[in-house]
């Protein structure tokens, strides 16, 4: 049997050197920690306090240096939200975000466990498939206003040359079909970042756990259901929040494409921000807006974070 | 304060280095590098690529035009010849953007040093304190005097804010052959404009009576409201009261809805304008300064493309562009860009102007004989030019509010071209939006 162990304390002059010790390194720590800090508060808090700033401010705005100038006032708010388009703005950006998210999300999907088979050229089919998410959003839009241009587009060519429509169809210029036409090019961008984020996702599962399910024997459906998805959960449902509150502030296909047109029929609240500003010159007008978008963004995330949780849990 | 600055990092830089004890040489090597750094720094501060004393900054969306960029290089290469030491920076900005681009200049109190605008802008821009006024300028010259009557649609509250480079009439291009093919004249009024474009429409080849910009787009405002003035109506009278549902504003939105169907769909100006140039469009009302995109076409084609009158009893017209100083500017600055400005209103310059684009300048007389004979279509734009009454609006409201009197008009042209809405109810929300302008 062994002594015990006898602690001794170390003597009051250590003790109070480790103590400085301590204090010293929490002071470097929070002196590495400054220039980040500073960084994040400028890049990020101050223009924000500018926006909120702004939206409290009443009169015709035209120095937006010196903010200071014109009253405070909620007449801004008052006159957003007496809008009766506000709703129609928001109901547009939620029909957007859902029309890019679903698809988006299936594709990303599918590609994802496609990606995760082995067949030959996958190393060059991988990097094509997430290519997509490189390409910058006003290029796509770009792109995309050539292909579903109602005169010379090859969207309309395929189409009449399939035989499913006998006249071309104006994709951005007509209200009935300009937001599945917007929605087309932000799928085409986002896609990627599912299978992307799902393919990581698959390959961090075990190959024992298929084994297993195989010898038990369970159907290809079932190794999904009960192998596949239960990974992918997590994942998926923080890939669709993070895409969902990008595309719901989604300017850069819009804008290009449509403008907000044609009849508002695309006019997010993204859309709505810019044009009262550079359109408009209602900076205060611009801001309370985006406050709005903020406030609405925010709540979605939340929400969507919750249910798509619970949802898939 | 930048050479304190600069003391200071050095110093700073020597304390890290000596604690850490790096060798003299490693020490000697950095400081000479921050020296090297600093100095190149402070050099790029203080001084111009080229050496001029003056730069003055001059963003355009005209500046890669290849219609007019060539007058305004050889105007620039003059003025530095008159002002040794002073250097103008001629760059291009994409149309689609300069509004925005520069709306957020000036309001970071950042703007370009010469200002140039799409005229229908320069309001908004004079109302929001961003131009100055000059009036005394002016009275030193003979602009106010010489120039077209359309100038006065850079007056804000009784002062003037810039100098007209453009005025225009709108006048009919048409394609000749189509016209022939179909049986019928050059139209002279609203019903035989819609008679020509139907009979175009209906020839077995695939073309198009009328070109127009049916997506939406500014233009749609342009196109939409040359009809409104072309029936003796408009968005407003001088007090404001809007008038977008009395009997001669239906009239002509009934006209457009019926002559824009014969017009391709979901188009911009761009695309109207390669199909007409293609051969494939009848008719379309534009400024003059389609004419110079009229060498573009086929030479099968252009002959066959020319212009008259617009069909309407009074002829719509429009302001292009327009040169401007900027309200804060220094008072050296100021100066050097009024005598820019009144330098291109020089009648030499004027006329170059018209020969070289081959749009009438707003000066009195600037169509000389030359240009006359190279450009015979001048002799119709200048008449046009002094018959055109302005498509945009009069009353001050609708003037400061442009961008979104634009764009209601523009909803309400697209709901005419794309809807079966009947034409009072298209009007009436007209009516509505444009009543709510300028209670925001």
């Amino acid at each position: 049997m062994s002594e015990p162990a006898t602690v001794t304390a170390p003597p009051p002059g250590k003790r109070a050197g480790g103590r400085k010790k301590a204090r010293r390194e929490k002071l470097f720590a929070y002196g590495m920690l400054t220039p980040t800090v500073a960084a994040v508060g400028l890049l990020m808090a101050y223009p924000i306090y500018v926006a909120i700033n702004l939206s409290f401010r009443g009169g015709e705005i035209t120095d937006l240096q010196n903010l200071g100038q014109y009253p405070l006032t909620l007449s801004n708010f008052f006159s957003v939200i007496t809008d009766p388009a506000l709703l129609g703005d928001i109901w547009r950006s939620i029909v957007y975000t859902v029309g890019v998210v679903v698809p988006a999300f299936a594709i990303g999907l599918g590609l994802a466990l496609l990606l995760n088979k082995a067949f030959p050229g996958r190393r060059i089919v991988r990097p094509l498939a997430l290519l997509p998410w490189a390409v910058p959003g006003v290029a796509v839009a770009a792109a995309f206003s050539w292909m579903l241009d109602s005169s010379f587009g090859v969207i309309n060519y395929l189409l009449r040359t399939v035989g499913l429509i006998d006249q071309n169809v104006a994709w951005l210029a007509d209200s009935n079909t300009a937001m599945t036409a917007v929605i087309i090019p932000t799928v085409w961008k986002f896609y990627p970042f599912f299978t992307l984020v799902l393919v990581a996702a698959l390959q961090a599962i075990p190959g024992d756990l298929y084994e297993a399910a195989r010898i038990d024997g369970a159907s290809a459906w079932q190794q999904f259901r009960y192998v596949t998805w239960p990974a992918l959960k997590t994942p998926a449902a923080l890939a669709i929040v993070i895409t969902g509150i990008g595309v719901f502030r989604e300017f850069d296909f819009i804008f290009p494409l449509t403008g907000g047109g044609p009849d508002n029929a695309t006019q997010t609240l993204a859309v709505r921000i810019y044009n009262e500003a550079f359109e408009y010159f209602s900076f205060g007008v611009s801001a309370a807006v985006g406050v709005i978008t903020m406030i609405v963004a925010g709540a979605l995330l939340l929400a969507a974070g919750r249910s798509v949780r619970q949802g898939l849990n | 304060m930048a050479a304190l600055i600069a003391r200071q990092q050095i110093h700073n830089g020597v304390n890290v280095i000596a604690r850490n004890r790096v060798s003299l040489r490693m020490r000697t090597a950095i400081a000479a590098a921050s020296t090297a750094v600093l100095a190149a720094a402070v050099a790029g501060c203080g001084a111009t690529d080229s050496g001029a004393d003056l730069v003055l900054e001059f963003p355009s969306w005209q500046a890669d035009d290849a219609s007019f960029s060539p007058w305004w290089h050889e105007l620039i290469a003059e003025y530095e010849r008159r002002n040794p030491g002073v250097e103008i920076d001629f760059y291009q900005v994409p149309f689609d953007s300069f509004v925005a681009q520069q709306t957020t200049r000036f309001a970071a109190g950042d703007p370009a040093d010469i200002v140039h605008l799409p005229a229908a802008n320069a309001v908004q821009f004079a109302a929001r304190g961003w131009l100055a006024p000059i009036d005394e300028r002016l009275a030193d010259t003979d602009i106010l005097q010489e120039w077209t009557p359309l100038q006065q649609q850079l007056s804000w509250e009784g002062k003037t804010y810039g100098v007209l480079l453009l005025g225009y009439g709108y006048a009919l291009f048409y394609n000749e052959e189509l016209l022939t093919k179909a049986g019928v004249d050059v139209p002279t009024s609203p019903e035989e404009l819609l008679a020509a474009a139907r009979a175009v429409s209906a020839l077995p080849q695939d073309s198009f009576g009328f070109g127009a910009t049916t997506a939406q787009n500014p233009d749609n405002y342009t196109e939409l409201t040359s009809f409104l003035v072309g029936n003796h109506a408009s968005w407003s009278d001088s007090e404001g009261t809007i008038t977008a549902t009395s009997q001669e504003a239906l009239t002509a939105l009934s006209q457009y809805r019926d002559v824009l169907a014969t017009a391709p769909r979901g188009i911009q100006s761009q695309q109207r304008n390669e199909l007409f140039l293609n051969g494939q469009i009848g008719m379309l009302i534009d400024g003059p300064f389609l004419l110079s995109e009229l060498d573009g076409a086929r030479p099968e084609v252009k002959e066959h493309l020319k212009v008259a009158a617009p069909p309407f009893e009074v002829t719509p017209g429009g302001i292009s562009n327009s040169l401007h100083v900027p309200a804060d500017a220094d008072p050296e600055v100021a100066q050097a860009v009024w005598e820019f400005i009144e330098l291109a209103g020089e009648p030499r310059w004027q006329q170059r102007y018209t020969e070289v684009t081959s749009v009438p300048a707003p000066r009195e007389g600037s169509v000389t004989e030359a240009a006359l004979r190279a450009t015979p279509e001048l002799e119709l734009f200048g008449e046009l030019a002094d018959n055109a009454v302005d498509i945009f609006p009069e009353a001050a409201d609708l003037r400061r509010n442009y961008g979104r009197v634009g764009d209601i008009v523009a909803s309400g042209a697209i709901r005419l071209i794309a809807t079966s809405a009947p034409v009072a109810q298209v009007a009436e929300g007209i009516q509505r939006d444009l009543e709510g302008v300028g209670d925001e």
